[in-house]
């Protein structure tokens, strides 16, 4: 039996000598870490992952990923705890980008059914409308090169900010604003071409 | 970002976090897969270098061992089928027994879902929900570890069951030693002793005498019934860490209505498979008027607990509401399926289950009931006397599942047929 907390300390995230033990217990590979990992950090890593990767994705499948591979390299994390959050989102935007290469190699892919149990992106709360606009964007969107199509994704629809982008991606600052003027425009242009999200675009019913 | 298209992806935004809270629904088995994807970890590396550079053919001859001589896991036996050497697996209204080749047993209680992948010495057992009971084979290297949650259990050699709901663990030791370590727990448990834990809190940890539940296949202990008050114990005394170590106290000892809510005991009680106490709790203040109130994952629960019960019309009525409430959930459209067994199986009305079977397979062509929809729609139009309805659906079974559970039947559906 391989460590535990440290007398006095809480199972929250504050706390210096409890994120250390946190990050240590993370590469000893100690359950109760690799459960409060995924706890603390999923939901971000799926957000992101949904923005990028649109509604017909494996979503659920890309996030096991992102953890394991955080997992198999978190001897080289060299960070504190609060900086986990920050790799975590690098893992999943070099996923997403993986994703994509990977489906453009095998465009077939693309119409695989996912999980059934993970299916539905839309409940009774969202309408219709709304259901075929997040599928009309997404195949506009996927029309981008991918580098313009990732920061599109981070910073417009997902509306992360210019200095995150910047960071999950590994570019500069710079670098993001001038690819995400590039990509919406193009896809402001191609958009105009959907009946629907033309309507959408011009603020009137579809 | 440009205005211009701010409306757009303000409704984006909107169908993804619509998604992102659909993703949570599955988290927790999703986290107990990731554990069990990545834990135990790999064996430390040792200093290769060392050999490999003064013995390059030893490391060929490693190499060639490594292939010809695998390590040997330890094979699994679900209710007597051999399976491999990992397997996911789902209790439903029986228990099921899991035989490992080293002789351990493991029983999970009806309702339980849990992960079991083996190694070489032992088995990593990710328990996503409900009751496992354990019998480990005493080995001087084994290694068996239950996940359930934050939480691990090791284990050499002893008897033990473990419960995961809620975010609560209990573990009840018969035999032997287990060790449990999580948030502000890290102790070792004897025979006869019990721990309760909750990942919530950050203290709730209570140790107290075993009271463990009877072994499978015995009679079940009498569970405290809706409106058994236990006298002196309001709802305030309940969420003081200080009184979670009483054993008077323990929250797996309350009875219903002495704080924790009835949501809460309900959903617990169907976790360790008491399907009847749970649709009784339920069924407190009216169970369809707490149908109308659920959420869609806990209205399936809801209906769930009515069919185990054998509480045929509830169930309907929550599988119905199910169908009009959120019919385009995962849930709504399974609904369709299991109201078309209730059809099938309990009002015998055939030509009503295969309209429900129908339905699911048409919203769900490729879902993970397909084959089992497909194949019960044949019985079902075969049973409701719709011959040529039942030929053509055999035919499909046949083409899709040559060797489908169902694929006899639909031969045999089809050869009748033919001869009349």
């Amino acid at each position: 039996m391989t460590g535990t907390f440290p007398p006095g300390a809480t199972s929250g995230p504050s706390g210096s000598a409890h994120d250390a033990a946190f990050v240590e217990a993370l590469r000893r590979r100690e359950s109760w870490a690799l459960a409060q990992m995924f706890d603390r950090y999923r939901r971000e890593v799926e957000r992101v992952l949904i923005g990028m990767l649109g509604p017909d994705s494996e979503v659920s499948d890309v996030t096991q990923d992102v953890f394991v591979r955080a997992i198999r390299s978190v001897h080289k994390f060299r960070g504190e705890a609060p900086a986990l959050r920050r790799w975590l989102v690098q893992i999943a935007v070099r996923a997403a980008k993986n994703r994509f290469r990977h489906l453009h190699s095998r465009p077939w892919l693309r119409s695989r059914e996912a999980d059934p149990r993970e299916q539905e992106p839309q409940g009774p709360s969202v309408s219709p409308e709304v259901v075929d606009a997040l599928h009309r964007t997404y195949a506009v969107v996927s029309t981008l090169p991918d580098a313009e199509r990732l920061v599109f994704t981070l910073r417009v629809l997902e509306r992360m900010a210019l200095p995150e982008v910047a960071d999950a991606c590994g570019i500069s600052v710079a670098t993001v604003k001038r690819r995400v003027a590039k990509a919406t425009k193009k896809f402001e242009q191609r958009a105009a071409r959907d009946p629907v999200l033309r309507a959408w675009i011009e603020g009137r019913p579809a | 970002m440009s205005d211009k298209l701010s409306r757009l992806v303000d409704a984006v935004g909107v169908a993804n976090r619509q998604r992102a809270e659909h993703l949570d629904r599955t988290a927790s088995m999703r986290r107990a897969r990731f554990i069990a994807a990545v834990h135990p970890p790999p064996p430390p590396r040792r200093a290769v270098w060392w050999w490999l550079a003064g013995v390059s053919v030893a490391a060929a001859v490693a190499l060639v061992l490594l292939f010809v001589l695998p390590v040997a896991r330890l094979e699994l036996r679900v209710d007597g089928e051999a399976v491999g050497t990992a397997a996911m697996i789902t209790a439903g209204e029986d228990p099921v027994e899991v035989a490992f080749s080293d002789g351990t047993r493991m029983w999970a209680r009806p309702g339980a879902r849990l992960h079991v992948s083996t190694g070489e010495h032992g088995a990593a057992i990710a328990l996503t929900s409900g009751t496992v009971e354990m019998s480990v084979k005493p080995q001087p290297d084994a290694q068996w570890r239950v996940l359930a949650g934050p939480y691990a259990i090791e284990v050499v050699g002893t008897e033990f069951s473990a419960s995961w709901s809620a975010e609560r663990l209990v573990v009840e030791v018969r035999k032997g030693e287990v060790c449990v370590v999580g948030p502000d727990v890290d102790r070792c448990l004897r025979g006869d002793e019990r721990l309760v834990a909750e990942a919530t809190t950050t203290s709730a940890v209570a140790r107290t005498p075993a009271e463990p539940d009877p072994p499978i296949g015995s009679a079940p202990a009498p569970e405290p019934r809706p409106g058994e008050q236990e006298e002196g114990a309001s709802p305030s005394s309940v969420d003081d860490p200080a009184t979670k170590t009483s054993s008077a106290r323990d929250p797996a000892r309350r009875r219903p209505g002495s704080g924790r809510s009835s949501t809460n005991r309900w959903a617990e009680l169907a976790a360790k498979g008491d399907y009847d106490a749970a649709f009784e709790h339920a069924a407190v203040g009216g169970f369809v008027a707490r149908c109308r109130r659920a959420s869609a994952s806990q209205l399936e629960e809801l209906a769930d607990i009515a069919r185990f019960a054998g509480k045929t019309t509830a169930a309907r009525e929550a599988l119905t509401l199910l169908r009009t409430r959120f019919p385009t959930t995962a849930g709504g459209r399974r609904a369709a399926y299991r109201l078309g067994r209730l059809e099938f199986e309990q009002a015998r009305r055939y030509g009503a289950a295969a309209k429900w079977f129908d339905l699911y397979l048409q919203e769900n062509p490729r879902g993970a009931l397909a084959q089992a929809a497909l194949g019960r729609l044949v019985e079902s139009l075969d049973r409701s006397g719709d011959t040529a309805k039942a030929r053509r659906a055999a035919q499909r079974y046949l083409d899709r599942y040559p060797r489908g559970a169902h694929a006899d039947i639909a031969r045999a559906v089809q050869s009748s047929h033919r001869a009349r």
